[in-house]
């Protein structure tokens, strides 16, 4: 079946992208915290913004070296230059009903435990297909247990930084258990609760190669972007510091290494269209990041996955660490560090009158033909359809089946708001209908939403689109 | 803990639902934001924004449903939406050449050798990458989630119709993409 290929060739890319063991919990609670917070600025607006003139100001400073020694072992990340490490003494391997786990590495700091292993012989037909929501499948963690009954913790399940650090010297052996052999096989289908015995011996002297590390505090210059702000925003403006930093460099002999942080401005809001309102209006960051070199080439790069980033230091809502690598050999200097942010803010164009038929069935579909201004961009509700409830607490709803030219620019519509109802369900598709086919230059836009009580009779209607409120190039040379 | 119980707990407020939810679900989650976005840091931003939404709007959950189709499809528009941001692409249209483009997918697997699957998954990605969000959210769901057409235009409470042609429009822009990376 050649869709079953596609399938196989998703999931291995996806695969490579997106290791087994990421895990988002700490930052979804931190996320969740946050905007506990962020909901008790919103009520004292000046509040927020003094904090965001603060977190820029701390910012400010001359760049210098840090005092730590830091060294950079390729394949591993970056750990203290003069780290005691210990290794696996030798490969372990169980096979239990033909399926076998080898651990075939481990190196141990202080701080950090890398593992490497494989597992072989999942039987094909066993494992659950993606598109199976009611199979449970396999799931647990790998637990690492000390000889005195102590379990290792790590910061975040996917990292291999402990939360406490060892004194690596004592551990010479480990037990590893771990619960399931993949999990993406049903519970109880193959050998569950492996055990390994790990025996750690000092690294032989030389037999990782570290490469210096040399740390810069954040360096936010003062530098005017490129770009115009909108004539659509209600954002602050920008102050004139580049939010681009770099905070350490990595020369591996042949390729570089650059680290940095990105601390965007202007101030990220959301604030709910009406109270307990599914949908809100905001103004949110769309960042993206490119090297290139003194001719203006954009530099291809090398995978960074065993740098683990951390959190950045800059203390604004939507800053990130950025890592680079790319080959010395050809490479045309003084490099350009260019920042794009984009800042897309809500806006709405009405109210405008629509007149829904007073008994609306499940199942019922009309023309509409009327034509709205939003934004300048002749939108055109062609059809509309009620819909059943799809989930608990609707009592249904209606789809929308917009279009509009495409000679006017792409509209970022997000969603349709009627006065005096708040929806509880919604979602967005592709656009068109069973027997026609979008005509080339046009864009076609359904809309479902979903009410307590659907609305019906005459109703106000406002469109609340996108608008890009600013687009500005931050940009940051840098040479060796 | 099954995923009911989490859910009822997260109705209460109890923070401690969401465990078991994101335990069960982000791997696969971030996957899909992955195939859609291209870049797997936006990919566990996106899943991370949708596990808090779902957190704040799991009252509105029938909780006698599976969690995980509901949840993919708040992933699946918020990897659409942001992209869009980023990437201001137009749909493309065209008629649908399945036979040429089946050809293409089943090297995806090919037994030939392994460094030609994974050639041919690099030029599955590559040309992924020229596709409007949409188009690329399409293939995700019909080919990554195994979700048939009528799954596809139930979930996004969009014509079946609409789904096909979209579908089509994606595998032939998708067929052209890859016909030019070989040549």
């Amino acid at each position: 079946m050649k869709a079953n290929r596609m399938k196989h060739a998703l999931e291995s890319i996806a695969r490579r992208g997106v290791p087994d063991d990421i895990d988002l919990r700490a930052h979804i609670t931190s996320k969740i915290e946050r905007k506990t917070f962020m909901l008790t600025l919103r009520a004292r607006p000046v509040m927020a913004v003094l904090i965001a003139l603060l977190c820029i100001l701390l910012l400010g400073g001359v760049v210098y070296a840090l005092g730590r020694s830091l060294g950079y072992i390729p394949g591993y990340g970056i750990v203290e230059q003069n780290v005691q490490m210990r290794i696996l003494s030798e490969p372990v391997s169980q096979t239990r009903d033909g399926i076998t786990i080898t651990i075939t590495e481990a190196l141990l700091t202080s701080d950090r435990l890398f593992v490497t292993s494989t597992t072989e012989n999942i039987p094909d037909n066993l494992i659950v297909p993606m598109s199976d929501f009611k199979t449970v499948t396999c799931k647990g963690n790998w637990i690492y247990q000390l000889p005195d009954g102590s379990q290792l913790s790590f910061v975040a399940l996917g990292s291999n930084k402990m939360s406490t650090p060892l004194d690596v010297n004592k551990v010479t052996d480990m037990t590893l258990r771990i619960p399931c052999a993949t999990s993406d096989v049903p519970v109880g289908a193959l050998p569950e609760n492996w055990e390994f015995h790990l025996r750690f011996i000092p690294a032989p002297a030389g037999m990782f190669e570290k490469f210096p590390v040399i740390e810069y505090t954040p360096v936010p210059v003062p530098t005017i972007p490129t770009g115009t702000p909108a004539a659509e925003t209600n954002i602050t403006a920008t102050p004139a510091l580049n939010p681009i930093s770099i905070t350490k460099l990595i020369d591996t002999g042949d390729s570089y290494i650059l680290i940095g942080e990105i601390a965007p401005q202007g101030l990220v809001s959301e604030v709910p269209l009406t109270p307990g309102s599914l949908y809100s209006k905001y103004c949110k960051h769309g960042p993206s990041l490119t090297l290139q070199d003194a001719n203006g080439q954009e530099i291809s790069e090398e995978s960074t996955a065993d740098i683990d980033l951390g959190t950045p230091t800059a203390n604004t809502p939507e800053a990130f660490s950025w890592a680079r690598k790319f080959k010395k050999e050809g490479l045309a200097l003084p490099l350009t560090i260019k920042y794009k942010d984009e800042h897309w803010c809500s806006a709405s164009a009405g109210p405008y009158e629509l007149n829904i038929n007073n008994n609306p069935q499940p199942g019922d579909e009309w023309q509409v033909n009327q034509q709205f201004d939003v934004s300048g961009v002749p939108v055109t509700l062609d059809k509309m359809r009620v819909i059943g409830p799809q989930i608990a607490t609707s009592g249904g709803g209606y789809i929308f089946q917009l279009t509009y030219p495409t000679d006017h620019g792409d509209l970022a519509l997000d969603y349709i708001a009627v006065n005096g109802y708040l929806p509880i369900n919604s979602g967005f598709g592709g656009g068109g209908s069973d027997t026609t086919v979008i005509p080339p230059g046009i864009a076609g836009y359904d809309l479902s939403e979903e009410f307590p009580v659907p609305p019906k009779g005459k109703l106000m209607i406002e469109f609340i689109y996108e608008v890009l409120a600013s687009q500005q190039t931050w940009s940051l040379q840098w040479r060796p | 803990m099954n995923e009911q119980q989490a859910i009822q707990l997260l109705k209460k407020g109890d923070i401690g639902g969401l465990d078991f939810l994101v335990c069960a679900h982000q791997v696969k989650a971030v996957r899909v934001a992955y195939l859609i976005t291209r870049d797997s840091g936006l990919a566990e931003d996106i899943v991370q924004d949708a596990f808090v939404h779902a957190f704040f709007a799991i009252h509105g959950f029938d909780e006698t449903r599976s969690f995980e189709p509901w949840f993919l499809r708040s992933v699946v528009n918020a990897s659409v939406k942001l992209i869009q941001k980023s990437a201001r692409q137009v749909q493309v249209g065209g008629d649908a050449d399945e036979s040429v483009f089946a050809e293409l997918v089943a090297k995806a697997e090919s037994v030939e050798s392994q460094v030609e699957s994974i050639q041919v998954q690099h030029q599955i990605w590559d040309a992924m990458q020229m596709l409007s969000p949409r188009q690329r959210a399409v293939i995700v769901q019909r080919y990554f989630l195994e979700m048939s057409e009528t799954e596809m235009a139930e979930k996004s409470d969009t014509a079946a119709g609409t789904i096909k042609w979209l579908l089509n429009a994606a595998r032939e822009r998708l067929r052209r993409l890859l016909e030019r990376s070989e040549r």
